[in-house]
């Protein structure tokens, strides 16, 4: 499996996760905004990495879900407990998908059906049923969706009439910014209470406008004439914020394009027919040159006299005169506008102010060059150049001045170097032009040098553009890097010096990585140890005190050093108990509705860090608790009422640190164990007799509920089932090295109190000696040593006692368990070394011959076969290299 | 010719390791970022500084228009960025190159089209 599908997998399961949380939030507060938007940004992105990737019927359902999510952000739907359902749903099989993805690696196609009834519930959801369907029809075929919004083909200018086109000319003259719109309504606009024409007319600075089908019209037949099939366009002067604000319910349907009021001037009419043009020209022409504005008009509004209005002739002159009025800032252009009366052709605007503002701009040739360089490239490559320049373009043309205006032109000029570059091209004028700009705060000349650059070019991609909205390549070949991991997990191998390799803060490593090296460290702890061993026998066994000294002291370090790294991966492998405890809400959630309850979980001290193994052993036992709360404590909601308590139950987790470990408290304000029940349970499967019923307090019976095959509720449930039970739970916790207490009060409640070392790597035991060999037993099960003079002990027939502090204890010989035929050693003093074991909340005494320490070890499960025997808790390496046999006690004292 | 560098700001990590992958097999040395908040903080501190960003739009804390927003406020030697994104609407591109991205693509984008962009937008020499 590639390392990217590995990388999507986890990442994933954490999106899962999160959303899950977020929709257990939002239900105590539907309305927060904050969440909306977070679940919805998880939902998306999962989809979109979902996308890398040839995984169709989960897009599918992330895509719906995505909608929904969308659908209810905008408040088009409300928030509902039924929708948080069906997100749940889409989310586990999600979940489901995921696991398949990582076991087998691929999905096994079999999902169709699931993924298809999972759209429609959550496509069912979102008010517009019009795509649902569209999806399901379109369900086993690629996806192509029809562009329903999108940008019209623009107008060209000079289908504004003349009119029009003046009055604007005027107006942008006087510096009102220009504009033309175009507005292309969705289909379903009606539908949505807008009215497109209204929106139109009501233009801030319309000066002129049009409406135009969007042609392909369908047969009268088909023919729906509640749909919009109409674009809009108009000329306006207005400021780009106040059409913005104008059309901001519909900004994406609509696009704007600003104009300089020379784009404007473009003179028309029928060539021809007028009389002495040449001695018109050329009188204009001088008293342009002496600045005589007022007779330029005069003699050329004389001239139109004369003209059909019609005529190119009258055109250019309205022209003229408009310039004229406008400013004396347009004498070039007038100049120019002059020369083209005659001949008949559109004065070049744009050329013509490159030429008057800066020489070195021009480049006649640039476009041409461009062009050639162009067909050089791959026709994939060349549209992409094209397209990266045209966008350009387009953020020239929406640049607007304010305190990022030099950063966005000095980027823009990068890309336009960047991508001249590519074609073997420098583009030393780019820099000159970008100071032009910077120092005119203006995009002008950078603007036009790069029209001109395109200039025919250009119009092919516009169309190109139009087309699509924007260049599109679409990819084909994605799904190949889930299945393809060998080129670029080479690519990584060779090793390129590549700074910055690892750029995310948090190391992702896999567990087994931890535990080889906890092993090799707690190997490193044993070993240590074998150092003592060499002091002693250097100087008992050779005589070299020096040596033994110095290697005492070495030893010293090593252990300061060892004891560090032992802490060190320990800390490695801690994890905060938070992991398991955030699966509860979800499981509370739709256990209580299953039951007709309500129930709210208090989780506290999540953040309690424990070895990893540990929290790997108590997420079952944890499971199962928080079930026998909710099924067998928690009462209906008309029992609590008449028991005059809150309806709504209360469970809480709650999780602290303790000096030498952890505890995990589960309560609930239930009804509480029924210690009088229980007895009489116990005694009808028989358990107890009749008289340790009547004998047993209180607590002993509440501790019955640990026993084997014990279940108090009346009913077998799905929920917690029969059978399996608090045996279960307790087992799974000693096995650990933890204990299990219970308390309850009938009608009150109950708690489970778990009590765990932080982790279970390293194993204290106590070393005791039986017939000269040495064994070792777990520290945690033994509680103390004695030493029981032997006319202290009691014997009745085979059984040995012997009161300590005021209380019975039976002692049993080691030897006897281990069916070692020899009795235990009394000391010279005569007393017998006993060590006191808890067994079932009962202490027994073991006999040995002597106690020898305690050490610390790695205690690894007997292998194979052997490991079931559950007398012996393992096997460890002592610091001289012998084996030590730890034995497990308490099965043994069972096993009696 | 030194080695280019490209910063990659996105949250989903699927996506930056997608993004790294092409990238590093294109000789180039790629930086990631989480949100827009860590992209602006790796792309003010790094010297020297990028000579790429490829941004997504929407994530947390700071999104790509926003990051954009206030890279280009920043007085570092600009370059080129390329937003890539899940949305299509027209509103969604204009509003990057508004923003300050110098490109606009789609997801899912194939690598080699990636590739393709990112020779354009860096360029061989560019202004720097």
């Amino acid at each position: 499996m590639s390392e990217l599908l590995q990388e999507f997998i986890a990442e994933a399961r954490d999106f899962l996760q999160e959303i899950g949380e977020k929709l257990m939030a939002l239900e105590d507060d539907p309305q927060s905004a904050e969440l909306l938007g977070e679940l919805f940004r998880c939902v998306h992105t999962l989809k979109g990495n979902s996308g890398l990737f040839d995984l169709p019927e989960m897009s599918k359902v992330l895509h719906a879900a995505e909608d929904l999510m969308d659908a209810v952000r905008s408040h088009q739907i409300q928030y509902s407990q039924e929708l948080a359902d069906t997100l749940l749903d889409a989310m586990d099989f999600v979940g489901q998908l995921l696991d398949e993805l990582e076991t087998s690696g691929k999905l096994d196609p079999s999902h169709g059906g699931r993924s298809v009834e999972l759209v429609r519930c959550l496509r069912s959801l979102i008010p517009t049923a019009g795509e649902a369907l569209e999806e399901l029809t379109a369900d086993n075929s690629p996806r192509d969706k029809k562009e329903t919004s999108g940008t019209p083909v623009s107008l060209s200018i000079g289908e504004i009439p003349e009119g029009a086109r003046l009055e604007a000319f005027r107006t942008g003259t006087k510096g009102v910014p220009l504009f033309i719109v175009s507005y292309r309504p969705e289909e379903e606009c009606f539908f949505k209470g807008e009215d497109p024409f209204y929106l139109s007319r009501m233009t801030p600075g319309l000066i002129w406008g049009t409406v135009l089908g969007r042609g392909g019209w369908p047969s009268l037949k088909e023919f729906d004439c509640y749909r919009c099939a109409l674009d809009f366009h108009f000329l306006c002067t207005a400021p780009r914020s106040e059409l913005e604000d104008h059309f901001r319910y519909v900004l994406d349907q609509v696009s704007l394009r600003a104009l300089s009021p020379l784009e404007l001037v473009i003179p028309q009419g029928l060539v021809g027919g007028i009389v002495d043009s040449e001695a018109f020209v050329s009188r204009a022409l001088e008293l342009l040159e002496n600045d005589d504005f007022p007779n330029l008009k005069i003699l050329a509004e004389k001239l139109t006299l004369g003209l059909s209005e019609v005529s190119w002739a009258a055109s250019v002159l309205r022209w003229l005169i408009a310039m004229v009025e406008a400013s004396p800032q347009y004498k070039e252009e007038m100049r120019r506008l002059l020369l083209c009366l005659k001949a008949g052709i559109q004065p070049d605007w744009k050329k013509e102010e490159l030429v008057c503002t800066e020489e070195t701009w021009a480049n006649p040739s640039s476009a041409q060059k461009l062009h050639e360089k162009l067909r050089e490239l791959s026709p994939d490559e060349a549209k992409r150049v094209l397209a990266i320049l045209c966008a350009q373009r387009e953020v020239l043309s929406l640049m607007e001045v304010d305190r990022g205006f030099q950063g966005r032109m000095e980027a823009c000029a990068a890309t336009i170097s960047a991508c001249l570059w590519r074609l073997g091209e420098g583009a030393p004028a780019v820099q000159g032009l970008l100071s032009s700009c910077l120092e005119g705060l203006t995009v002008t000349p950078l603007l036009h040098w790069l029209d001109d650059l395109l200039g025919a070019s250009r119009e092919a991609v516009d169309v190109q553009l139009a087309d699509n909205g924007q260049p599109q390549e679409r990819p084909q070949e994605v799904s190949r890097m889930d299945s393809g991991p060998n080129e670029e997990d080479e690519a990584l191998k060779l090793g390129r010096p590549i700074e910055e390799r690892r750029a995310t803060k948090a190391l992702k490593v896999d567990p087994a990585k931890v535990d080889q090296l906890m092993n090799l460290v707690g190997e490193m702890v044993v070993a240590k140890n074998s150092l003592p061993y060499l002091a002693s026998r250097a100087e008992n066994e050779f005589g070299i005190r020096e040596l033994a000294h110095q290697i005492k002291t070495q030893y010293a370090v090593i252990n300061r050093i060892v004891e560090e790294m032992q802490d060190a991966v320990m800390k490695l492998r801690m994890i905060p108990l938070s992991l398991i405890l955030q699966r509860f809400p979800r499981m509370v959630r739709d256990l209580s509705r299953k039951l007709g309850k309500k129930v709210e979980l208090v989780l506290e001290g999540g953040e309690t860090e424990v070895d990893k193994n540990i929290v790997d052993a108590i997420a079952e036992p944890l499971v199962h608790l928080i079930r026998n709360s909710l099924d067998h404590g928690i009462e209906m909601p008309d029992e609590r009422a008449a028991a005059g308590k809150s309806a709504c139950g209360r469970i809480v987790v709650k999780c602290k640190q303790e000096s030498d470990g952890v505890v995990i408290e589960v309560t609930d304000d239930g009804r509480g164990i029924d210690p009088f029940l229980i007895k009489r349970r116990a005694y009808e499967r028989g358990l107890i007799s009749g008289e340790t019923m009547e004998r047993m307090s209180d607590q002993d019976a509440i501790n019955l509920i640990f026993a084997p095959g014990f279940s108090t509720a009346q009913d077998v449930s799905d929920i917690s089932g029969r059978g399996v039970g608090m045996d279960v739970v307790r087992s799974a916790v000693e096995r650990i090295g933890g204990y299990v207490k219970v308390t309850s009060e009938k009608g009150k409640g109950t708690g489970v109190i778990l009590r765990l070392p932080f982790s279970m790597a390293v194993t204290k035991v106590m070393m005791v000696r039986s017939d000269s060999q040495v064994f070792g037993v777990p520290m945690e099960q033994v509680l103390e040593t004695v030493r029981i003079p032997i006319s202290n002990i009691n014997s009745f027939k085979r059984n040995r006692s012997a009161v300590l502090r005021g209380r019975i204890v039976p002692l049993l010989a080691l030897n006897e368990l281990l069916g070692i035929p020899s009795e235990p050693v009394a000391s010279e003093s005569g007393e017998l070394a006993a060590l006191i074991i808890r067994s079932r909340e009962e202490k027994v005494g073991l006999l040995v011959d002597d106690f020898d320490g305690v050490q610390e070890v790695i205690l690894k499960p007997l292998p194979g076969d052997l490991a079931r025997i559950s007398c012996y808790a393992g096997t460890a390496i002592l610091g001289d290299g012998s084996v030590l046999l730890v034995i497990n006690p308490k099965e043994m004292i069972q096993w009696q | 010719m030194s080695q280019r560098r490209i910063l990659v700001v996105d949250d989903a990590s699927t996506v930056r390791l997608y993004y790294r992958t092409i990238l590093e097999r294109e000789g180039y040395a790629v930086s990631e970022a989480v949100n827009g908040l860590e992209g602006l903080e790796k792309a003010l501190s790094a010297s020297p500084p990028f000579d790429l960003y490829i941004v997504d739009v929407n994530m947390p804390k700071l999104d790509g228009y926003g990051f954009l927003r206030e890279l280009r406020q920043q007085a570092l030697p600009q370059v080129p960025a390329l937003m890539i994104s899940t949305e299509e609407g027209q509103g969604d591109r204009v509003e990057a190159l508004r923003a300050g991205a110098n490109y606009y693509l789609v997801k899912p984008v194939s690598p080699e089209e990636l590739a393709a962009y990112c020779r354009l937008l860096l360029g061989n020499g560019g202004v720097r």
